[in-house]
């Protein structure tokens, strides 16, 4: 599978090496959009799983409406724990009045060096036509928040 | 060897569109996700139970958003009317 989810085995090294920073008032995290196939800016199908170690742009979907290459910034919700859980979250994020096919995405540390977070797999193409793509992060609990370590 | 446990990635979820913004079902399907998750392992009775609340939530939700964003046309409709574009603002009216 070209894209398959993942959280990236270089942001656990890295979270010990204190190279990620999710407070609020932290480092700059952003979501790219990639595509399978020819629905990338280059006919070059993203390759993205957990050996991704930093913002790459093969195979990212082509600017449009206000998704930008490099993609969106993400808006941070400080850590937390639930029970012996330690989690993160990020409020939704939407690209308005684009034209987006994308298949996955690329969460990554855009403050330092790019490196990567984690990948997404939306497990089919998702398409906007001159809409809103909206990206919604699941719910902040122990069991489905969008960053967990347990 | 110590096995102190794993990190783990959720499962987004995806909304798009055509030809413009969201509608009203998926942004009241957005918040019903986002308020109310219901574990699929969770005991039947508890399950349907909690899958009619969340319903209700969606449902309600959903009406408020429709009225939210007629209030808001009308409200936009008014200053339009006001700067004197009378079809601009029928036209917002309409939709």
């Amino acid at each position: 599978m070209a894209i398959a989810q993942a959280m990236c085995t270089a942001f656990k090294q890295e979270l010990m090496l204190g190279t990620h920073n999710f407070a609020t008032n932290g480092n700059a995290f952003k979501i790219a959009l990639y595509a399978e196939g020819s629905g990338g800016k280059s006919s070059t199908t993203a390759t993205l799983g957990a050996t991704t170690t930093a913002f790459v742009t093969t195979g990212e979907v082509a600017s449009s409406g206000t998704y930008a290459t490099g993609g969106g910034t993400l808006t941070k919700v400080a850590p937390t724990t639930s029970g012996t859980t330690a989690l993160t979250d990020f409020a939704d994020i939407s690209f308005t009045t684009a034209t987006i096919t994308a298949m996955g995405a690329l969460i990554y540390n855009d403050t330092n060096s790019n490196k990567a977070v984690a990948v997404l797999d939306f497990s089919s193409n998702k398409t906007s036509t001159s809409g809103t793509f909206t990206i919604q992060f699941p719910t902040a609990d122990a069991s489905n928040a969008i960053i967990r370590i347990a | 060897m110590f096995d102190l446990g794993s990190g783990s990635v959720g499962a987004v979820n995806i909304m798009t569109s055509e030809n413009g913004g969201l509608s009203n079902d998926q942004i009241a399907d957005m918040l019903a996700n986002k308020l109310i998750y219901i574990s699929d392992d969770a005991p039947e009775p508890i399950r349907l139970q909690a899958e009619a609340f969340r319903d209700r939530v969606r449902n309600l939700a959903q009406y408020y958003i429709e009225l939210a964003r007629k209030e808001e046309r009308a409200s936009i409709c008014a200053k339009v009317r006001e700067a004197g574009q009378i079809e601009l603002a029928n036209a917002i009216g309409r939709l």
